[in-house]
């Protein structure tokens, strides 16, 4: 599913980043495919916010759409 | 000599140089201070410094760069530090303990270029606060450099720090999984999939660094060894990637003590809702601290008791007396006399208005306004209003990081369009240059409308933002809607919050404030120089006549308003207090307010337009905010008539 579908304070595994230079940017900041990340503050039609480990980042809405994700339980 | 990008000037770099490179709130600019003495803007915020300081450590020249994730084509930032780094011969990486997942992708970076780099490891004392451990010996093993535990705001370390910079060496570790290099840095081996297409032009590339660089494809290096540009970093940032955690996994033992209260004060600052409600009271608070207590109290003190109440009458009596006596001495004649005195002292007087304009109005205000800056910058909340906001932006084509520039352009529009270059695309540094120079009044202006606005009372004052903001929304909506491309999306760390350093804060506002004085203060100077020539050759009555129709029939202000305007083509604050002295009805005090609102971007505002987006759009922005500003007065005008029966 996308990370549109998923709703706020949501622990989701990262599956693809689809849009490349977002991908790459999200490198950089310590993120990648695969990790287990938290999302908070989802302000609908607008920006969110990805918890990892000790960094949150917050993202613009268009990049909902762009990363992939499955539901993560631990 | 490759040919250098067009807005950069090249930097010079001295030899024997040392580069700080870091991420953004790596403490790099304090340490920057501490080596040399030099005190830098820093910021709690990612990206707002882009300008590169230079200073002295013994023999070494030091140089600090803009805080940067990693070095490669794809913003300015990133490309300015790159463009310095390529030159540099030793590197002083400052990384920030608390966030080494982070951070370490730059280490790592710089130690695949082959670099000779020592590593500040900063923050110590905040990762003992929590608890984290880091084997410090086993990173500098892992990494192959020398780390070095500082805490640069109390000084801890940095004497250690000083002692290692003789010593800076290239990691032992250099070789990566992707090529090998030979011993002169040449390169050998390849076994990237695409390679073989490349491997022709990369042999031309005698340096390691640039060699690293084009293996990720960097447009830059690409484009002056003639290489075709599709290459992309993705494979060697996944694999840099893995070898970060894996390296962070090895050293650091995660701690038990969570920032609690911090992280709930940061939830509560972009809440959908309670976010909204905060930015309401820190607006509210604004408005007590500096459109109440500064710009009424201290500047009624300050413009109103010191400058008219001594400083002028003091000057002008003196100024007359010896202009007077020398005119005696000499045989003078008068007409020359008077012009003088007209120029000194008279009504645009240089000694007189000026003085008391710059230092009894603007700088109160001036102060009050950068200090209110620097605390929402120190303390972390500027990149989370720019979270709140985002969704807004996004509708005027800008994405949250707009609002960086943006609010800058309170204080100083011509600062604020050099700060659009932290934007993404050439759309949103148009679209945001353009608002800022037709809608966003900066300090000296807000200072002056402010203190006539008074005048007008609480009905006025509400219509006359909300004018303002309607035309601020409409403008970028159009743009949005009829510029053509895309504007990107919002990618920003969140730095934690903190109590904001009073020396900081003090320095900051003193650095800003000083600068803004002396521009502000000189077009000002030139300006009621001008306007007193002007008036003294007639040509101001030609001018004023010319205009008058406009001002008069259309927009129904009294004739002697042609002055305000004509005043406000060289600053619109001055412009504005220009209707300083004129007996306005509340409309027509309304309809000038915000046709100078709208009117023409002070002289050095456009100039730095005319160099950052080029004469065309410099000149559109130009012309069009004069037919703008009296198209949108005269409707105010017209539409008031309209209810009222006139």
């Amino acid at each position: 599913m996308l990370l549109s579908d998923t709703t706020s304070s949501e622990k989701v595994k990262l599956v693809e980043i689809k849009d490349r230079s977002l991908k790459i940017h999200l490198l950089k900041l310590g993120i990648q495919e695969g990790d287990v990340v938290t999302i908070s503050h989802k302000v609908s039609h607008g920006p969110f916010i990805l918890q990892h480990k000790s960094q949150e980042i917050a993202l613009g809405s268009k990049n909902l759409s762009q990363i992939e994700v499955r539901h993560y339980s631990n | 000599m490759p040919s250098c990008h067009d807005e950069q000037k090249e930097f010079a770099l001295k030899k024997k140089n040392i580069v700080l490179v870091g991420n953004p709130n790596s403490g790099k600019s304090v340490v920057f201070h501490s080596l040399t003495g030099i005190y830098t803007l820093v910021s709690n915020y990612p990206g707002t410094t882009l300008s590169i300081v230079q200073g002295h450590y013994k023999e070494h020249s030091v140089v600090d760069t803009p805080g940067v994730y990693g070095l490669s084509s794809i913003n300015v930032e990133e490309k300015t530090t790159k463009d310095i780094v390529l030159k540099a011969d030793k590197i002083l990486n400052v990384v920030n303990a608390m966030h080494l997942e982070r951070e370490l992708f730059l280490t790592l970076q710089l130690i695949d270029m082959g670099l000779p780099l020592v590593v500040a490891l900063n923050f110590m004392d905040e990762v003992e606060r929590h608890g984290i451990k880091i084997d410090l010996d086993k990173l500098s093993h892992l990494l192959g450099v020398k780390v070095i535990p500082i805490v640069a705001i109390k000084n801890k370390g940095i004497p250690e720090l000083r002692k290692s910079l003789n010593l800076i060496k290239a990691s032992t570790k250099p070789l990566f999984n992707y090529c090998q290099f030979n011993t002169s840095g040449a390169f050998n081996t390849f076994n990237y999939s695409t390679a073989n297409a490349y491997y022709s032009g990369f042999s031309a590339i005698k340096t390691r660094r640039e060699l690293l660089l084009a293996l990720e494809g960097d447009t830059d290096i690409m484009k002056k060894y003639s290489l075709p540009a599709d290459l992309s970093p993705e494979i060697i940032y996944t694999e840099r990637r893995r070898r970060v955690n894996e390296i962070t996994e090895k050293v650091k033992a995660s701690g038990s003590k969570k920032d609690g209260f911090k992280k709930r004060l940061g939830s509560f600052m972009v809440h959908p809702v309670y976010g909204f409600l905060f930015l309401a009271g820190v607006l509210y608070l604004a408005y007590l601290s500096i459109g109440v207590f500064v710009a009424q109290t201290v500047v009624n003190f300050t413009e109103k008791t010191i400058m008219q109440g001594y400083y002028v009458p003091l000057v002008q009596k003196s100024v007359n007396l010896l202009i007077n006596s020398i005119a005696n001495i000499f045989s003078i004649p008068n007409w020359l006399n008077d012009a003088v005195a007209n120029i000194l002292t008279g009504e645009f007087g240089i000694l007189t208005m000026t003085v008391a304009y710059v230092f009894g109005l603007l700088l109160p205000l001036v102060i009050g306004f950068y200090l209110f800056l620097a605390l929402m910058e120190d303390s972390g909340y500027l990149p989370r209003l720019a979270f709140l906001i985002d969704k807004f932006l996004v509708r005027l084509g800008l994405n949250g990081k707009a609002i960086i520039p943006l609010i800058l352009g309170f204080g100083c529009v011509t600062m604020a369009t050099i700060t659009t270059r932290m934007l993404n695309t050439k759309r949103e540094k148009t679209i945001a240059s353009a608002l800022l120079n037709f809608a966003v009044p900066c300090s000296a202006q807000l200072a002056v409308i402010t203190a006539l606005i008074a005048f007008a009372g609480g009905f006025f004052t509400l219509t006359y933002v909300m004018i303002i903001v309607s035309f601020f929304v409409a403008l970028g909506t159009v743009l949005n809607r009829f510029i053509p491309g895309n504007s990107s999306s919002l990618v920003l760390s969140l730095p934690s919050l903190q109590v904001p350093q009073i020396r900081n804060i003090i320095l900051k506002t003193f650095v800003r404030t000083k600068h803004f004085l002396y521009e502000a203060g000189l077009w000002f100077l030139i300006g009621a120089f001008l306007i007193s020539v002007l008036q003294l050759t007639g040509i101001l009555k030609f001018l004023e006549n010319l205009i008058e129709p406009v001002v008069v029939v259309w927009m129904g202000l009294p004739k002697k308003a042609a002055l305000a305007y004509i005043m406000g083509i060289v600053r619109r604050d001055f412009g504005a207090a220009g209707f300083y002295r004129m007996a306005l009805t509340q409309i027509q005090l309304l309809v000038a307010l915000v046709s100078i609102t709208l009117f023409v971007p002070c002289i050095a505002a456009i100039l730095i337009l005319y160099k950052e987006r080029g004469s065309k759009i410099a000149t559109l922005i130009w012309a069009g905010t004069i037919i703008t500003a009296f198209f949108v007065g005269g409707m105010i005008f017209r539409i008031w008539g309209l209810f009222n029966g006139i």
